[in-house]
Order: structure tokens, then sequence, then C-alpha cells
């Protein structure tokens, strides 16, 4: 379970919108092979497994990659 | 960069070393450098938070001070940034 | 080998897909047959008569021991339809002990002296915990460790 902090992880201040950029983020994060993507699976694939380090592992990655 | 942005920034630094910390002691549990650089930067992470909180409001839900007014719901959320429109 | 072979059904025919056939008729080249070096010590494995195979029980008391155990050379048969669709299989029915020196096993040569990595291994090195960067320039950077502080190209998929 999760908790939500009211901050962002790196601080941004966007002067000049650049939509290049942003095709670029976009993509990264939904498009094939995205992180939001990854990061469900991740999530759902702790319950199977064999060793807690890698559980460990898959909730934090996850838990990072999951919201913007 | 005003005060709330430093201060903010302090604690973003502590999250984000805590959090690659974290993701290396996943896979070394018993490494004895990254517990104690862990432990170290806890408890600036819990000062820094601290020194946030108490001035421009809560981060977390359980940083409720007790007041009278619930100011989780107040402004800025984070993606709210002063030089938008 | 051989019972893998009954149950594909080559021996009759339908075990061999069309694709096969197909590309059996085209001209290919016979791959090399390489034999691995002999380990020092069971030189009489090397004979030309047998093939060796080398077997590691363990004793009681814990010691690898090594054990010779002779295989008797595979009876390869030739039904003709084998024969007609693919004819690289013929080759294997040539016991290797025949082959001449030269296509014998030799050690792999490395590209330069250090790069000699086992083929066909896959292995991830383990990450230490040797310098780190400062927590500011960390933020900066976007990872803790420097041997993690890679380019980002943004391509996504490499292969296209």
């Amino acid at each position: 379970m999760w908790s939500y902090e009211k901050k962002l992880q790196y601080p941004i201040n966007i002067k000049n919108s650049n939509p290049k950029m942003a095709m670029i983020i976009m993509t990264q994060l939904g498009g094939p092979d995205g992180e939001t993507g990854a990061s469900m699976r991740y999530l759902n694939q702790r319950y199977s497994c064999p060793f807690g380090e890698i559980t460990g592992v898959l909730t934090d990655i996850g838990t990072e990659e999951l919201v913007p | 960069m005003n005060q709330r942005e430093i201060l903010l920034k302090r604690v973003q630094i502590c999250d984000f070393v805590l959090n690659d910390t974290a993701l290396f002691l996943d896979t070394h549990p018993t490494d004895p450098m990254a517990l104690g650089y862990y432990k170290k930067y806890l408890t600036i992470r819990e000062k820094a938070s601290k020194e946030f909180v108490e001035k421009y409001g809560p981060l977390v839900r359980s940083d409720y001070a007790g007041g009278p007014r619930w100011d989780w719901v107040d402004e800025p959320w984070p993606w709210q940034n002063k030089k938008e429109a | 080998m051989e019972a893998y072979r009954n149950q594909m059904g080559f021996y009759n025919g339908k075990g061999v897909p069309e694709s096969w056939r197909r590309i059996s008729q085209s001209p290919v080249k016979t791959p090399e047959i390489i034999r691995p070096p002999v380990t020092p010590g069971y030189e009489e494995c090397d004979s030309e008569e047998r093939d060796c195979q080398m077997e590691m029980p363990m004793s009681p008391m814990g010691e690898i021991s090594m054990r010779v155990i002779p295989i008797p050379p595979m009876e390869m048969e030739k039904p003709a339809h084998l024969m007609r669709t693919m004819p690289e299989m013929e080759n294997l029915a040539q016991p290797m002990d025949t082959l001449p020196d030269e296509r014998r096993a030799s050690p792999p040569d490395c590209a330069f002296p250090g790069a000699c990595i086992t083929l066909a291994m896959a292995y991830v090195p383990m990450q230490q915990w040797d310098a780190i960067y400062e927590a500011d320039q960390a933020m900066e950077r976007g990872t803790l460790f420097p041997d993690l502080d890679l380019p980002f190209f943004g391509k996504g998929d490499c292969i296209r």
C-alpha cells in the first residue's frame, strides 16, 4: 500500500515548452515498453517471487516509476 | 529560488539518495557501508522534512500538526508552478 | 539421440517439416564438426575406435572422482528419404575420430588480451559499493553511483 508525498521527486521549472522533448518523455512514460506499463508489471510480478530481495527490488522500482 | 524551494529541494535530495541506497540494499542486504549511509541520511531527511513542514505545510497526511484547519488541501500542489499563467 | 529421432518421426519422413526440406535442398555449407579438447590424463579416450564420456560421481566423503565410460559408437541408419531431404545429415554418420587434425578443436583466439570470456554464457557483474556521488551531484546526475552514470539517448529500441 502506498502513501502520497506532496512533492515532486525533482524540482521542475519549465520556462519554454519543447514539443520534441515532450514527445520523447511521453514515449518513455507511456509508449511501447513505457515506464508505466513496466511499473504495473513489476508491481504485479512481486507476488510470486521466491526471494525477498527480488520482491524488494520490484516493489521499490515499481513505486518509483509508477507515478509521474 | 525562494526559501520554500530551497527547503523543499533539500528534502527532495535526501529522498532521492535514500531511494537509490534502498535499491542498492535490496540486492546487498548486508552491506555495512550502505546501511550506515542510509541511517545517516535518514536523520538528515527527518531534520529537513521537519524544517519544511513547520513553515510550509504537510508533505504527507501524517504531517498534520493538529491545527484548526486541514491544510493538506492547500495549494500549491506539486504540479502547480508559480510560473504558469 | 536415436529415441529422439524415432519420436520426431525422422525415420518415416513425417517429422521433417516442409521448411526444412526446402532449406536442405538449397546448397548448404556443411557445418564444421569440432571435437572438444581431450582432458589430460584421459588420452585413451582419444582412440580411433570409440568416443568417451566423462562421469564425475561424488564419493561419500565428498570428493569428486573422475571415471571414464566409453560410449559405443553411434549407429546411424541412412534411410533413403533422409538422404534426399537432408544431405547435411550425411556427414554426421562419419565418425568424428577420422576427421583430419586441422578440424579438431583449438582454443578460441581472443580479440585482445583479457577479452577471453567463455562463450554462450550470460552473466551480470555484481554491483559494489565503491565511490558514490555527493548528494547534490547525485541529484543532478540522476544516480548515486558513478558506475551507473550512463548517457541517455531517448531513442528506445535500438534494433530498428
